[in-house]
């Protein structure tokens, strides 16, 4: 069972209760496979169909550098171009540290 | 508190004309937003709280349609008028103490710090949710250009309740189906709803009971669609049970005319003579006068009163608030029956 919601503190049972509520937008990362199997039981797709953002928000900008740079660095490897490879590492690092989040 | 009751007594959405009113009184689209940097309903604090009330009500003084808004903060409002803004389907819970803010038309409004940070809505005469998707979606945009609202790729806009999150949105519209009520169908026909993705329920200060045959219908989910099919299919299920009524009262007129013009002749009587009624009863009583005008079979005068408004001032609040400034006094359902002998004369 999950560990408490490092944010709020909310717990799995307190979700599981009737009219249980999610505390704060980290709920959702950090009981995301629990929520994700709750909600394949009363819809058709767990996918948001809907409306997007219109501005990028700075965690989804970083997810969106840190896919990138992986995809380079995996590249840079397949080609055996092992000193950007390193480079690349090490700007992935240190994306990860300024933003763990994104990381996840 | 005068100016609470004049203040909903002016929201347009109330009476009037509007496409298929005869048995829709109004239509909701409300979407559900939350800030991503603060914790949402009971677990923020007091301070929390006050910040997305602040930025968010900045965030709306922006917005033209907000301009000239009024602010109504339910606690400075007694028990009384916090039980008014439920019976004008301004709020659902009467302990609920995040404040409102209307839009100086009264069709859109905002509730702030409540389970989620915002809820926005608009409400429309008639039925007519597509026009509701519009206006609270437009105002959702011109937010969302000026603040960021806690989202995610898989899970869509994150809402406190997570049975709403995705679109966040949620249609509603109030019904008046008293042929399916006379005609014995209204419960088949309402449970049916929930195998097609619907939820039903009475209006929100009715004590849970579907009187009347006014129930308020609503979507159940938000997540996996698109507010364009939410608000298709929505409008579809609506009009069919709109069109349904509508051909079970022109069957009841066709097929059972005496027994039905009696029965609303004797509701209309009771009306002008009874000495107590309580709430629910004269919501049934109202209800019929409802049907009776909508047939032409009680025809309404000139001077006589709207009768969605009678249904909306005969509620507790509403009627408790009139009798303090009339001098009235006496059992509840005294008042009521008074108050509606001399409206419905």
């Amino acid at each position: 069972m999950s560990a408490p919601c490092p944010r709020c503190g909310t717990t799995v049972a307190e979700l599981g209760a009737p009219g249980g509520r999610m505390g704060c937008a980290v709920c959702y990362d950090h009981f995301r496979e629990e929520l994700t199997a709750a909600l394949a039981r009363r819809v058709e797709r767990v996918a948001h169909l809907g409306l997007q953002p219109t501005r990028e928000s700075a965690a989804a900008a970083a997810r969106r550098d840190l896919a990138r740079l992986r995809a380079l660095c995996d590249r840079a490897v397949a080609e055996e171009d092992f000193e950007a490879a390193a480079r690349l590492r090490d700007q992935i690092a240190d994306l990860q540290r300024q933003d763990p989040e994104a990381a996840s | 508190m005068t100016g609470l009751t004049e203040l909903l007594a002016a929201l347009p959405w109330q009476t009037g004309d509007g496409p298929w009113t005869s048995v829709a009184l109004w239509s909701r689209a409300t979407v559900r937003r939350n800030l991503p940097d603060l914790r949402f309903g009971a677990k923020a604090g007091d301070a929390e709280r006050e910040r997305a009330v602040a930025r968010l009500s900045q965030a709306l003084g922006e917005l033209p349609r907000f301009q000239g808004a009024v602010a109504v903060d339910p606690t400075d409002l007694d028990s009384l008028g916090r039980l008014q803004l439920v019976e004008a389907g301004l709020s659902d819970d009467p302990d609920d103490t995040a404040p409102l803010i209307l839009a100086p038309d009264g069709g859109l409004a905002a509730r702030l710090g409540g389970h989620d940070h915002l809820e926005l809505f608009a409400t429309v005469r008639g039925l007519d949710p597509l026009t509701a998707r519009r206006e609270v979606l437009e105002a959702e945009r011109a937010l969302e250009a000026i603040l960021e609202f806690a989202f995610d790729d898989a899970f869509g806009y994150l809402t406190a309740d997570p049975s709403r999150c995705g679109t966040a949105l949620l249609f509603e519209t109030m019904l008046h189906l008293p042929a399916l009520l006379i005609g014995g169908d209204l419960k088949t026909t309402l449970d049916r709803l929930l195998e097609r993705g619907l939820a039903f329920s009475a209006p929100p200060a009715a004590a849970g009971e579907i009187q009347g045959g006014l129930v308020v219908v609503r979507n159940t989910v938000t997540l996996g669609v698109s507010e364009k099919s939410l608000g298709r299919d929505f409008a579809r299920e609506a009009a069919e049970l709109t069109g349904l009524e509508t051909v079970l009262r022109t069957r009841l007129q066709e097929e059972q005319r005496l027994p039905l013009v009696d029965r609303l002749h004797r509701a209309l009587g009771t009306l002008r003579h009874c000495r107590l009624l309580p709430e629910g009863e004269a919501r049934h009583l109202l209800s019929l006068l409802r049907l009776g005008r909508e047939l032409d079979l009680l025809p309404a005068g000139p001077d006589d009163p709207d009768v969605d408004r009678l249904l909306m001032i005969q509620q507790h609040a509403h009627l408790a608030r009139w009798a303090a400034e009339n001098g009235e006094d006496g059992l509840p359902d005294a008042v009521r029956a008074r108050f509606l002998r001399r409206l419905v004369a």
